[in-house]
């Protein structure tokens, strides 16, 4: 059946505040939380990404700190995750969190025969504010 | 009145816990009871540990103005003479043995300051405000803290 092919999570962002908003140090921190929606447990990679032309997610955003490392999620009970990204090399604008199926995982289990594999990745806009100039050194 | 023993002299006094004693004074320099320390766990339990009393040093003098009654039938090959009343001084210095308490809140006070510290450190990397290498310092020493016998 195909639908048991199907790994998909969330991450539960507020829907209502899409601001991120840099704080006092040179990375913005996004706290939130990461749980199953209708699947088989699995191991998921969160990232951030740049906003492409479309407004889609783009290139991954390097240097970004995700805690915890591996994510493993099973079961409906959801899991914190919290990421630091790096501000420095981001101007203000839209950006992407997106929650993604670990490839490596996926290949190893299907290696062993043809068999039709989906990748399922999850994504949320969000907007990066402006630096305060009081916190600009 | 002629005695029957034979006793070489027979001597009465009043009973001794009449004796006027209460313009004694004592003055103690130390408090009595031990070092106390409290601590709150993160877990919502309190650890507290308190010494045992410590070594004291005490004055104390006083006067007595005790007015012994004395029947004096006979004395033989003795002096007696006074009231009992007179002054008094001294000084006692008391040092108590074994009052360390060994099982204090030292190490459940040190884990819980080391868990705040790692917290707050933890926040400050992620904010970027600390760099892996403070982290990194940080971390260490709460390692060692843990694996210390």
């Amino acid at each position: 059946m195909l639908s048991t092919l199907f790994f998909a999570a969330a991450l539960g962002l507020n829907p209502n505040n899409k601001l991120i908003t840099p704080g006092l140090g040179t990375r913005a921190v996004v706290r939130t939380q990461a749980y199953l929606v209708n699947s088989e447990p699995g191991e998921y990679l969160v990232g951030a990404y740049k906003n492409a032309e479309g407004d889609v997610p783009g290139e991954e955003i390097e240097g970004v700190r995700v805690n915890p490392p591996k994510l493993f999620l099973r079961d409906s009970r959801a899991r914190r995750v919290v990421l630091s990204i790096p501000t420095s090399s981001l101007k203000p604008g839209p950006l992407w969190i997106c929650i993604t199926e670990n490839n490596a995982r996926k290949k190893s289990r299907s290696s062993s025969g043809s068999q039709l594999t989906v990748l399922t990745r999850s994504c949320y806009q969000r907007i990066l504010r402006a630096r305060r100039s009081s916190f600009l050194r | 009145m002629l005695s029957t023993h034979t006793a070489r002299a027979q001597v009465e006094f009043s009973p001794i816990d009449e004796l006027p004693l209460g313009d004694l004074t004592g003055f103690t320099f130390q408090n009595l009871r031990g070092a106390r320390f409290e601590v709150d766990l993160p877990d919502g339990t309190r650890c507290s540990s308190e010494d045992g009393t410590p070594a004291t040093f005490n004055v104390f003098g006083g006067s007595s103005q005790r007015q012994d009654e004395v029947v004096q039938n006979s004395i033989i090959g003795q002096n007696y003479s006074g009231l009992g009343g007179g002054y008094g001084f001294g000084a006692a210095i008391t040092i108590p043995l074994h009052t360390r308490n060994s099982r204090n809140c030292d190490e459940a006070y040190a884990l819980s300051i080391a868990n705040k510290k790692i917290e707050l450190a933890t926040t400050l990397h992620q904010e970027g405000l600390l760099s892996d290498e403070d982290l990194s310092l940080l971390l260490k020493d709460i390692r060692e803290l843990l694996i210390k016998k």
